[in-house]
């Protein structure tokens, strides 16, 4: 364990002081003496532990696992969850920086990185939900909406005062949230929007979606202060969203080196250690732990850049890859880089910044994750992915599409078009569930990449994307 | 073909005056010999076809399948094509009773019913669809939406000026509307509302969900006009809702016959005709009054049959309610189940959650297919079934539920374990898609619904034992 923790980046006398509520989290999570060898493991071959940065981020990761397993037990008289739902770390930072007896946490990516990508304990949390309601076979619902019901009908972590989603990106999580309502008593509420928008429209109607999701989410603060008593004004949450905004500028820093580093100075796969921060709550105090931890991520990435150090060869094929790095299996990330191609970014990142950022905060949060590309239609999204693959030099496209949401499967067809006519570059397409290590396979993925390093190598005397 | 067609409600000089149009139609959807003689046998095997407002509403069906696959060669200005839009029925029923040159009506529900229930040809519309970026599989992207992109894939049907549809109950939709116009230059448009009801201040929230769909709506409307440039007034949409309110008291009243009816006067595989009914494009002078004269025709000689005791199931069959609509291509599974002597009595999306308030302004008033049962939450529909289940003293509930439609999925568990609890009778739940002939499993089908007999059999035994 204490391998592990330091691996964590639990040190000296927090290591101490934290073994044993860590040790009592860890055994309500099910997680043996075994299970933390093989995760001590996972930890040293597909994360870059030997960076500090690294090691802070897995601490606040499971800091944040920990307080959740725990909350009730460490006395919180009220405990929010949020799923599936853009804004939530902001007011709720709102609110743990008012009150100790709060615990607000989003769900699941702790979970799916601490429990599935480091122990790969997440198959028995996705396998409960099975035995619920959510199905494999035919139907195939989504991993990440399994996590959340799977975590909660295990009581793997404390019932919610109260449970938050939106339908802004899938109607499963809405849904799901419901049925918890309605199985388990567990409150709830839901924010949305009225998506209604076409590519001619484009920004005017994103302004109207945005201004109305603004409005559902204000219900929610309200409820909020129903179920808390305590009210969350704008000037709060402009404090946070100011207090935030230098996680977010760090956050930036630390994709343009993966974007601009050759070589690529750390595995594609840690990518998703750091693209949650954003998502956590951070009371106000704790804000500059987090910006202090990739804060130190990005000295580091910046001196192995300045000395040519990285995970692939100088010179290794640059990748863009469709969606997030694997949530709960870094194998599949990993691989990329151990055969040779540098994933430089993802298209998560890229977002259409030329709309004006509005001054009502609700609004500013919406806008923060509608305009990235997931939340465009696809005809916005085709065109941010080629302006990323030109602005990036990319040579090949990863077209990674999650079988869990039928909405973004289309999707991979038209971008694989689109890039091929406009770029002329290779397209491999891997069909995956971002949350389940259970739809994958090793040795036919590896045998699908070495094809594809082979057409990138074969253009390698060519020019790349101009 | 004459005969097939004399099935299908056309009358000797219509079927040869219509002949030539309905021959290029199936020409053009790959209808040959072998499949008429195929629809021939499915329409006597499957639907009452003795009964002439059956057959009536198979006319409708056709006419509308023809009328859409030739709509450019038949010189229509402007086509226009709905899907998984309810509200678009009203919109094209208003534009065709206002120009003769517009040609608007929904997809795909006659040719499911057509091409997929009658002659069993949609499988190579479906496998189209999933040649382009529809999915079998894992994903098993739902086999509606794979309809309408095979039709188009196909050229089936030709490319409309505008596609419209709706995000209300499913987001694949629109994505693949979005699809066709970035592929194919269909121009789309999606209307839509924000489904953020919560059960404790439901119909506070539902007023405000008819309000943005209605906003939502006259922007459709106004695209509409931009297509086929006139207008269409409130007055117009007033005028269409008031003559079709006709036909919603006689499928009312139709309805409530089969309800009551013991035996079953007509069988399950029929509710898919009423379903496609409704979603037709009915001009006020033309085509609304041929559907209201085919369903009291059908009125007629059901209250014949229950008058003579006549049914198509024994009389004190176990009366079920099933959720879902009967199956739109396939009409095996609900056939199926009268076959082996249990009557569907009802389906639950007909039943409705009150509005509060009567609405004045008819884009609300088209509105309220919001308070059905599958656009409401699990708890309203819950309490809308288990109501439905009392009013109707049924049985049994046949709990099936579409796989390509995540959304629902989720669903039958909690409906099982309600009904179970509150009403303690049997209930099965089927997992099948409501488009795709592909997952019918006849002799699975057979072992699970003779389980089901024999849980009804027990039961009823039981409830008699005990009064």
């Amino acid at each position: 364990m204490e391998e592990l923790l330091k691996l964590c980046g639990f040190e000296g006398d927090e290591a101490a002081a934290e073994r044993p509520r860590i040790g009592r989290a860890f055994l309500k999570l099910g997680i043996s003496a075994e299970d933390i060898e093989r995760g001590t493991q996972r930890l040293s071959r597909y994360y870059a532990t030997e960076l500090q940065g690294i090691r802070k981020i897995l601490r606040l990761l499971v800091k944040n696992m920990v307080n959740t397993v725990l909350a009730r037990e460490d006395g919180k008289t009220k405990v929010i969850y949020g799923f599936m739902i853009p804004g939530f770390s902001v007011f709720t930072s709102a609110l743990v920086s008012l009150s100790q007896e709060i615990h607000a946490a989003y769900l699941c990516p702790q979970f799916q990185i601490i429990l599935g990508g480091i122990f790969d304990k997440m198959s028995p949390v996705l396998e409960a939900a099975e035995g619920k309601w959510l199905k494999s076979g035919m139907v195939a619902h989504c991993g990440n909406v399994k996590g959340l019901v799977g975590l909660l009908v295990r009581d793997l972590i404390p019932r919610p005062d109260l449970l938050i989603t939106s339908g802004l990106l899938c109607e499963t999580a809405p849904k799901s949230v419901d049925l918890l309502h309605e199985l388990y008593g567990i409150p709830e509420c839901c924010y949305d929007t009225c998506q209604d928008r076409e590519a001619g429209e484009y920004p005017a109607a994103t302004e109207r979606i945005v201004s109305l999701a603004a409005k559902s989410l204000r219900l929610v603060t309200r409820k909020i202060h129903e179920e808390v008593g305590i009210e969350i004004t704008d000037d709060m949450l402009q404090d946070i969203l100011n207090a935030r905004q230098g996680l977010c500028d760090t956050l930036g820093r630390v994709d343009t080196f993966m974007q601009q580093g050759d070589p690529l100075p750390i595995s594609a796969n840690s990518q998703i250690l750091w693209d949650y921060m954003g998502a956590l709550t951070f009371s106000k105090e704790n804000t500059p732990e987090a910006i202090d931890a990739i804060n130190t991520l990005c000295l580091e990435l910046e001196e192995r850049v300045s000395q040519g150090v990285g995970e692939v060869e100088k010179g290794a094929p640059r990748i863009l890859a469709m969606l997030p790095s694997h949530h709960t299996d870094p194998r599949q990330d990993h691989i990329v880089g151990e055969l040779g191609m540098a994933i430089a970014s993802t298209d998560r990142i890229f977002d259409t910044s030329d709309m004006k950022m509005p001054e009502d905060p609700y609004e500013q949060m919406i806008l923060d994750i509608m305009r990235g590309s997931l939340f465009h239609s696809a005809q916005r999204r085709v065109s941010l992915v080629i302006e990323g693959c030109r602005r990036l030099h990319i040579e090949g496209l990863l077209n990674r599409c999650h079988i869990g949401c039928r909405t973004v499967t289309g999707d991979a067809l038209l971008i694989k078009e689109a890039v091929s006519r406009e770029l002329d570059i290779p397209v491999l397409f891997q069909e995956r569930d971002d949350f389940d290590s259970r739809v994958y396979n090793h040795e036919q993925f590896k045998r699908n990449l070495e094809v594809f390093k082979t057409m990138l190598k074969s253009r390698s005397g060519e020019a790349r994307v101009p | 073909m004459l005969e097939l067609l004399t099935l299908c409600g056309f009358e000797a000089a219509e079927a040869e005056s219509e002949l030539p149009r309905i021959e290029r139609a199936f020409t053009k959807l790959g209808i040959g010999a072998e499949d008429i003689e195929r629809g021939k046998q499915r329409l006597t095997t499957y639907y009452d076809i003795e009964l002439k407002g059956v057959r009536k509403l198979m006319r409708l069906a056709l006419r509308d399948l023809v009328n859409s696959v030739l709509a450019r060669e038949d010189g229509k200005k402007k086509v226009l094509f709905g899907f998984m839009a309810p509200v678009f029925e009203i919109v094209s029923s208003v534009l065709v009773s206002h120009s003769h040159e517009v040609h608007a009506a929904h997809q795909s529900w006659s040719p499911l019913l057509i091409m997929g229930s009658v002659f069993d040809k949609m499988v190579p519309v479906l496998e189209a669809a999933e040649r382009k970026w529809l999915k079998a599989g894992t994903v098993a992207h739902c086999c509606n939406v794979k309809s309408i992109l095979g039709l188009f894939t196909l050229d089936m049907l030709p490319k409309p000026d505008l596609l419209v549809t709706t995000g209300f109950s499913c987001e694949t939709s629109p994505k693949t509307i979005n699809l066709l116009d970035e592929l194919y230059g269909i121009p789309g448009f999606c209307y839509d509302t924000c489904q953020d009801r919560s059960f404790k201040t439901y119909e506070v929230d539902s007023e405000r969900t008819v309000g943005l769909v209605v906003k939502s709506t006259r922007k459709l409307v106004e695209r509409v006009q931009e297509v086929v440039g006139f207008e269409l007034t409130d007055e117009m949409f007033q005028e269409m809702l008031d003559a079709r309110a006709e036909l919603d008291n006689a499928v009312g009243t139709l309805r409530h016959l089969i309800e009551n009816s013991d035996p079953l006067a007509i069988s399950a595989p029929h509710e898919n005709l009423l379903m496609v009914l409704y979603a037709l494009t009915l001009s006020i002078d033309d085509g609304l009054p041929q559907a209201i004269d085919a369903i009291n025709t059908l009125y007629e000689e059901l209250q014949e049959r229950v008058d003579q005791g006549v049914g198509v199931v024994e009389k004190g069959a176990p009366r079920i309610l099933s959720l879902l609509p009967a199956h739109h291509s396939d009409p095996r599974l609900d056939h199926l189940v009268g076959e082996m002597g249990m009557a569907i009595v009802a389906c639950d999306p007909g039943f409705m959650v009150p509005f509060p308030g009567s609405p004045k302004d008819p884009y609300a008033m088209m509105s309220l297919h919001l308070q059905g049962s599958l656009a409401t939450s699990l708890p309203r529909r819950i309490r809308l079934i288990i109501e439905g289940c009392k009013r109707l003293k049924v049985d049994g509930l046949l709990n099936r539920y579409h796989v390509g439609c995540r959304a629902v999925a989720g669903d039958p568990f909690i409906i099982a374990d309600a009904v179970g609890k509150e009403l303690g009778i049997p209930v099965l739940t089927l997992e099948w898609e409501n488009f795709d002939p592909r997952v019918y499993n006849h002799e699975q089908y057979i072992r699970r619904l003779e389980l089901f007999k024999m849980m009804l059999d027990t039961n009823t035994e039981r409830r008699r034992a005990q009064t």
